[in-house]
């Protein structure tokens, strides 16, 4: 739908970070995402793969390496100018569905247009119908969160990711806390729409199957990233 | 340590305040003039604390402004029976002997003391406008001994000159403390208006002999300095007719004979003296005698002791202390708890060349101490010839015996 | 219990000191300030009690006289006749170099003995230096302490009868350590010898009183003796009115006292459920390790009861601080209404004390009592989420609404009945207040519900508002506690307001004079000066004034005992101007009933206190002995507590009207003269009079009174600043608290792209949405509470009534206050909201 440059998205170099006195989480870190490129990080619990998502949006600030966000480096930004990339570039998906719990699900999927544009209220509430239809939840708009199921939350939050067009969406386990019927259908949601939108999409995972239904997967092990498609591609 | 500290404490804690000072004038001043003064050794309980801080207090430098008791002087009366301003103390001093219409027996005593705080007020005039503003205090005792009652009782009172509450007039006329009164000096007569307890004594008192100087022309010696010294006459025989109310026990007329001593002076204090033993005695064959004998830590007789030798009409004669004899034969506890001597072997040399008189002198009832601030002891005497006879009355002050 | 368990309980202290020291700092001021109150009170007390005693002594009864004392010469008399247990006082006000009232006792140290120790020690050398030194004096032994002075300084002391150089005797200075016995700490009077007190006071030839220590039998003896005059009055009678009037002041205080605790135990409730619901994650490791549920509640509790020993002792140790600045506060409204009192020291009473650290210690158990028995209670702790704890408050909402209606009733029936007196009113105010408050929770939860639903579409302010609604169990108590605080506020405002606006108004309407010629005197001391009664007609004639008016107040008997009597010669059409209130009639007849007939007025406060209406009869002491006077009507007057008694002049005197002097001429001017003029000349004139007189103007008068007015009520303000104080605490307590719950909700916000500045507005809109609330739910409880105040306890405790007056400035004011203290008290939440580090708080359990 939306036509996104050909560029570089994201781009991590060097990256590295670490909790004092508890060793590397991430060492080194490579990693370039093209526009609308799909890629699946895989790896262990506590291999640090969640982190790579923290960092690449500005949630933390890395302490060694870069990152860059649409080009934009985000270790010369202070907060606010962060917050203001994060909210235009990026749209987030939570293992824990992270939904505003005294919100509806529309005025959830509403908030980052409230927040990322200048739309005016009625045009806020237009798109994140839109968007919700598009997630099927359509009916459901005026739930609260605790009024859904699991899976019906994860679809609103992809939903609030999307809404407002990001480049990438970052997604953290999006189905970690489903059972798997409904993870796999969520999943699919997420892929379709992220399909649907041109984002590009940087998802961490421990399921390789759900990986390898991306363009790319990548394995985080011991802080570090291995290439498995590009491996696999050379083969 | 302990006694030095509890002692002035229990003081404290048990008189009453205003005794406090009075204790310490009498000490210090007036009653006692050399007896007690600084002698006391601090360990001693009651009076001796007090006594000694309101001797520093008042003692030196307080004489500062006084007039001194330090020459001969004229005396006249009855102007001399008015007060003497500018001496720090002064005193009336009646004491007397009384006879009920049945053979009752009593006696009183009663003294007005002008006490000067300070020989005049300090500070701006501004302040002297007051009817209250005054330095001198009165103390006033009172006593009666009622024998068939087997009754002595006494009473005090402190009270500033001032307001009209007491004081002496000036010319003479009036002695009060309140509403005991000495009044009518100027006068052949003179009025005697007081009270002991439930005791009222309405008495009208007619001197029978003029006045009597004392020691030298009426100047008096206390101490070894100059000064230390007052200003000291007797009336010695004065006749009493008048009322007794005995609270529950009715009126009585009494009669009877008193004696009055004036004294005026600053210092008198000297160190050597703890007390003494005085006499006023009248013979019935008309003869007056007053002795006193100021007595030494070691008990013996102050050379300074003395008296007079006032037989009826003829000269009187001043009494050395060598021409006296003083022996106590008995001594009795009184309710304090302190012991006098009540009955005396007494001797004397006449100055005039007469016979040695010898006589005993006892106490018409042992016990007559004072219940006042400054305890001593003043009472009604017998004189005895070597029969037993009587011979004659008088009163005795006995001061000193308190301290231990 | 395990060490381990302790420990792991504890070490939050280390996590989150600042949560941890808020509840501390709860029971630190709440305690401070109950204690604070009552040791300005007792200690206040004390020393009321102590110069009453002191001035008394132990005298039976006081032989008094009609006004400005009697001759001294009755003095004499009595003594002639035998009356020994008398003793004479000249006492009265002067004034000190700094402005401070001291109240100087004259007696004669020889009479003393049986009376008071303080002076009748003539065996000390300062106490023999006041009879031989006139103008020596012995000051209060506290005194010494601050005043800067030594012994032998020379001070002047203004006077009634004008500037006197005294020479101050200090008795420990001369060496007598055995004073202190006599003299005691606090002692507030300043003793001299009886002929310093007459020239000082200018009482010359005059006693003010003669102190009686007699037996009943002896006593019927010595009235029957006492001449025309004098009257033998029991010793507790004269004080009476004064201690009644002092307890009522101090009733009030502690009330305010309370309401500060009731305020500082929301906190305290506050802090401790967070305290524990903030750790739940301890509490359901310790359970899955295995502790046990009385283990757990026995964690939390122990913690309680540290929170509550450690709090109070600080507590006692501030208070006992901060009482030292009450009782200064409380001392001087004493001194200005009651009596001359000076406070020295603070001196907790072991009781007071013990009952201080039980409200502390208990007070911090109670309030953890929920939240432990909840911990314990529930068999996963994993559950004990705020979520369930957030429905069941709200499901107890209605409950607590029931009991704040039955609160209401009973408090209204309370008020209604009003039998039991001053405190049963406050009784009467406290449950109305306390049922208002229960109420509070339920209007909250229903007005942010109403909020939120107002703000569809305004997503971000409804996060903010409908947050507020799911932690109801956490604003609510704080809101609860700013209400009260701006509430307690607003009805103060409303009291004093109305108040000073009637006192304002009565002064204008009372001096209806255009200039006042008064004796120097220091303001306390003014009703016992006197001047020349003949002056009148001179001054008038100085003035070119139309009509003269005098005044003289003085204490008189009277068959409800010593009474104050207003004796007047006033001008034309006087009555016109007096604010009568209860009256038959119209005012000529009155005028003339006043003159001509046994006929009196009195005050609103002298018809409270001693229950008299229009119609009833008053045996009062006038010139000439007893007569009974019919209450003809009732006047509002501010000027005495107990009340006063107006008479005029010629009812009062069967001679010579003003015969012993007047306490003050008022020139009523012709229309249009300058009065700068008339001022100028009697000053001319009065310069050249021996006694000193001064001429005032009505405004000065009433400048004076007015700041006497604002010191009495300085304490009350004092109070309220504490209690806004607490408050500010507590919504500081709860914000932060709210904050940390939602820290997941607001790093949520922050990824999706909420800028720090936006978080901080948010939780800055929270503040302002709980202090908004607490102000408007603060105005109608205020000035309910206030209308309670000036009908009720007012009337109750000084029989005064005043005109309500609704003082929207001040409401306003508070109501800005209460927004402002919220936002204040949000700045930290907001800015540490707006730091937080996001990605441990998403990783946050919901």
């Amino acid at each position: 739908m939306v036509q996104r440059g050909s560029g570089v998205v994201l781009s991590l170099a060097g990256l590295g970070f670490g909790y004092p006195g508890e060793g590397r989480v991430l060492q080194g870190v490579d990693l370039d995402l093209a526009a609308g490129e799909r890629v699946a990080i895989v790896g262990e619990s506590g291999s640090g793969k969640s982190t790579l998502l923290h960092l690449a949006a500005g949630l933390e600030p890395a302490d060694a390496g870069t990152v860059r966000l649409a080009g934009q480096a985000l270790a010369g930004l202070d907060e606010a100018a962060r917050t203001r990339l994060r909210r235009v570039q990026v749209g987030i998906v939570f293992q824990s569905f992270h939904l505003i719990p005294t919100l509806t699900a529309l005025e959830n999927v509403m908030l980052p247009l409230e927040l990322a544009t200048d739309l005016g209220a009625a045009q806020r509430r237009e798109r994140a119908r839109a968007q919700l239809a598009a997630v099927g939840l359509g009916a459901k708009e005026g739930r609260e969160p605790e009024q859904l199921s699991g899976g019906e939350q994860q679809r609103v939050a992809i939903a609030r990711a999307l809404v407002h067009r990001p480049a990438l969406i970052l997604a953290d386990e999006p189905t970690g806390n489903l059972d798997s019927r409904t993870g796999e259908a969520v999943f699919a949601l997420l892929l379709e729409q992220v399909r649907a939108t041109g984002c590009a999409l940087l998802l961490v995972t421990h399921s390789d199957a759900l990986a390898a239904r991306l363009d790319r997967v990548l394995r985080m092990q011991d802080g570090q990233l291995q290439d498995l498609a590009a491996r696999a591609s050379a083969r | 340590m302990q006694a030095n500290v509890s002692g002035p404490d229990q003081t404290r804690a048990g008189a009453s305040p205003a005794s406090r000072l009075l204790r310490g004038v009498v000490v210090g001043l007036v009653l006692l003039v050399a007896a007690c003064g600084g002698a006391v050794p601090p360990e001693t309980e009651d009076p001796g604390g007090a006594g000694l801080r309101v001797g520093e207090a008042l003692g030196g430098e307080v004489t500062d402004g006084f007039r001194r008791a330090d020459a001969p002087r004229a005396f006249e009366f009855p102007r001399d029976h008015g007060p003497h301003p500018g001496f720090r103390n002064e005193w009336w001093y009646v004491t007397g002997n009384l006879d009920g219409p049945e053979g009752e027996r009593l006696g009183f005593h009663i003294t007005f003391f002008r006490v000067g705080l300070a020989s005049e007020l300090a500070g701006e005039a501004r302040w002297h406008d007051s009817a209250w503003a005054s330095p001198d205090i009165w103390m006033a005792h009172t006593a009666v001994i009622d024998r068939e009652a087997g009754h002595h009782a006494s009473e005090e009172r402190f009270v500033r000159d001032a307001a009209g509450l007491a004081g002496a007039t000036e010319p003479v006329g009036r002695i009060w403390v309140e509403d005991w009164e000495l009044a009518g000096l100027d006068q052949d007569r003179w009025m005697l208006d007081f009270s002991v307890n439930d005791y009222r004594l309405r008495l009208e008192l007619e001197p029978q002999r003029a006045p009597v100087l004392q020691g030298e022309g009426g100047l008096s010696q206390k101490g070894p300095e100059p000064g230390d010294a007052s200003y000291y006459y007797s009336v010695p025989r004065i006749a009493v007719r008048g009322e007794i109310e005995r609270g529950a026990r009715g009126r009585l007329p009494v009669t009877g004979a008193a004696w009055m001593d004036r004294e005026w002076s600053t210092s008198v204090l000297a160190e050597d003296q703890v007390g003494w033993d005085w006499f006023a005695l009248q013979f019935d064959a008309g003869l007056d005698v007053m002795y006193y004998e100021l007595r030494r830590p070691d008990g013996t007789p102050h050379p300074l002791s003395k008296g007079r030798w006032m037989p009826a009409d003829a000269d009187d004669w001043l009494l050395a202390h060598d021409q006296v004899e003083l022996e106590p034969r008995r001594w009795a506890t009184q309710p304090s708890g302190h012991r006098y001597p009540v009955e005396w072997n007494m001797r004397i040399e006449p100055p005039d060349g007469s016979a040695p008189h010898e006589f005993v002198v006892r106490a018409i009832r042992d016990e007559q101490e004072m219940d006042t601030i400054i305890r001593y002891w003043e009472g009604a005497v017998d004189i005895l010839d070597s029969r037993g006879e009587p011979i004659g009355r008088g009163f005795a002050e006995l001061t000193g015996y308190d301290a231990r | 219990m395990s060490r381990s368990l302790v420990h792991a309980w504890l070490r939050d202290w280390r996590r989150r000191p600042l949560q941890r020291l808020l509840t501390l700092v709860a029971v630190v001021i709440a305690v401070a300030v109950v204690l604070a109150v009552d040791l300005a009170n007792q200690s206040a007390q004390q020393a009321f009690d102590r110069s009453m005693d002191e001035v008394a002594g132990t005298a039976t009864h006081q032989i008094l006289g009609p006004a400005g004392g009697f001759a001294e010469t009755h003095y004499r008399d009595l003594r002639l006749a035998g009356w020994r247990a008398t003793a004479p006082i000249v006492e009265g006000p002067a004034r000190l170099p700094d402005g401070r009232t001291i109240y100087v006792l004259g007696v004669d140290p020889l009479a003393e003995g049986a009376f008071r120790g303080v002076a009748s020690d003539i065996g000390d050398a300062p106490v023999q230096r006041l009879v031989t030194e006139p103008g020596t004096i012995l000051p209060p032994r506290g005194w010494w302490a601050d005043a800067g002075r030594e012994h032998e300084d020379r001070l002047i002391l203004e006077s009634a009868a004008g500037r006197f150089a005294v020479t101050l005797l200090d008795r420990a200075a001369e060496g007598d350590e055995a004073a202190t016995d006599v003299d005691g700490e606090g002692a507030s009077l300043w003793v001299t010898d009886i002929a310093t007190a007459q020239t000082l006071l200018g009482r010359q030839g005059r006693l003010d009183r003669i102190d009686v220590s007699l037996d009943d039998a002896a006593l019927e003896t010595l009235a029957e003796q006492l001449p025309d005059g004098l009257e033998l009055v029991p010793v507790a009678a004269r004080d009476q009115a004064s201690r009644e009037l002092a307890q009522a002041f101090r009733i009030n205080l502690t009330a305010m006292s309370l309401l500060a605790l009731l305020i500082a135990a929301f906190l305290i409730y506050n802090t401790q459920t967070f305290a524990v619901l903030r750790r739940r994650e301890v509490l359901a490791s310790l359970r899955l390790v295995g502790a046990g549920r009385r283990a757990l509640f026995g964690v939390v509790m122990l913690e309680a009861l540290l929170v509550g020993v450690i709090g109070t002792l600080l507590g006692v140790l501030l208070g006992i601080g901060l009482a030292q600045v009450l009782v200064g506060q409380v001392a001087q409204t004493m001194t200005d209404h009651f009596f001359v009192v000076a406070v020295t020291e603070v001196a907790p009473r072991p009781l007071a004390l013990l009952a201080v650290i039980a409200l502390g210690v208990g007070l911090s158990l109670l309030a953890a009592l929920a939240p432990a028995w909840e911990a314990a209670r529930v068999a996963s702790p994993g559950r004990l989420g705020r979520g369930r704890l957030e429905r069941r408050a709200r499901r107890g909402l209605l409950g607590l609404a029931v009991a704040a209606l039955v609160l209401l009733a009973a408090g209204g029936v309370v008020l209604r009945l009003g039998a039991g007196g001053l405190v049963a009113s406050f009784v009467g105010l406290f449950l109305l207040i306390t049922g208002f408050v229960l109420l509070l929770p339920l209007v909250l939860a229903a007005a942010l519900r109403g909020l939120a639903r107002l703000g569809r579409g305004q997503t971000l302010p409804r996060i903010g508002v409908r947050s507020l609604e799911r932690s109801l169990s956490r604003s609510a108590p704080a809101t609860s506690a700013l209400t009260l605080a701006l509430a307690a506020a607003i009805s103060v405002s409303v009291m004093v307001g109305s108040f000073r606006d009637s006192v304002e108004q009565w002064l204008g309407q009372a001096l209806t004079s255009d200039v006042y010629v008064v004796p120097v005197a220091p303001a306390a001391a003014r009703s016992g000066a006197r001047l020349p009664a003949e002056w009148g007609q001179a001054l008038a004639r100085i003035a070119a004034a139309e009509s003269v008016s005098t005044g003289s107040s003085q204490d008189t008997p009277s068959d409800v005992g010593m009474i104050e009597l207003y004796v007047v010669a006033p001008h034309p059409a006087w009555l016109d101007d007096l604010p009568l209130l209860r009256a038959e009639g119209p005012t000529e007849a009155l005028d003339r009933r006043l003159r001509e007939r046994d006929a009196v007025l009195v005050t609103e406060p002298f018809a409270a206190h001693h229950d008299v209406a229009v119609g009833d009869r008053l045996e009062i002491r006038v010139e000439d002995g007893r007569r009974v006077f019919e209450v003809a009507g009732v006047y509002r007057d501010y000027g005495s507590p107990q009340g006063t008694v107006l008479m005029l002049t010629q009812r009062f005197y069967a001679g010579t009207p003003g015969a012993e002097g007047v306490g003050s001429f008022g020139l009523r001017l012709p229309e249009g003269a300058d009065a700068d003029v008339a001022i100028e000349r009697l000053e001319a004139w009065l310069a050249e009079r021996e006694t000193a007189a001064m001429v005032t103007r009505p405004g000065d008068i009433e400048q004076e009174s007015m700041a006497i007015f604002d010191r009495t009520f300085a304490i009350t303000h004092l109070l309220r600043v504490i209690t806004l104080l607490v408050a500010f605490i507590a919504i500081f307590g709860a914000l932060m608290a709210l904050q940390m719950e939602r820290a997941r909700e607001f790093a949520t916000l922050r990824s999706l792209g909420l800028l720090p500045g936006g978080v901080r507005g948010l939780v800055v809109f929270q503040g302002a949405v709980l202090g908004g609330f607490a102000a408007l739910a603060a105005i109608p409880l205020g000035l309910g509470m206030g209308w309670i105040l000036i009908e009720v306890i007012n009337r109750e405790a000084f029989g005064w009534g005043m005109d309500l007056r609704l003082p929207w400035g001040e409401v306003g004011e508070t109501v800005l206050l209460g927004i402002g203290a919220a936002l204040l008290a949000s700045a930290i939440p907001a800015w540490r909201m707006a730091r937080m580090r996001l990605v441990p708080a998403l990783r946050e359990q919901p």
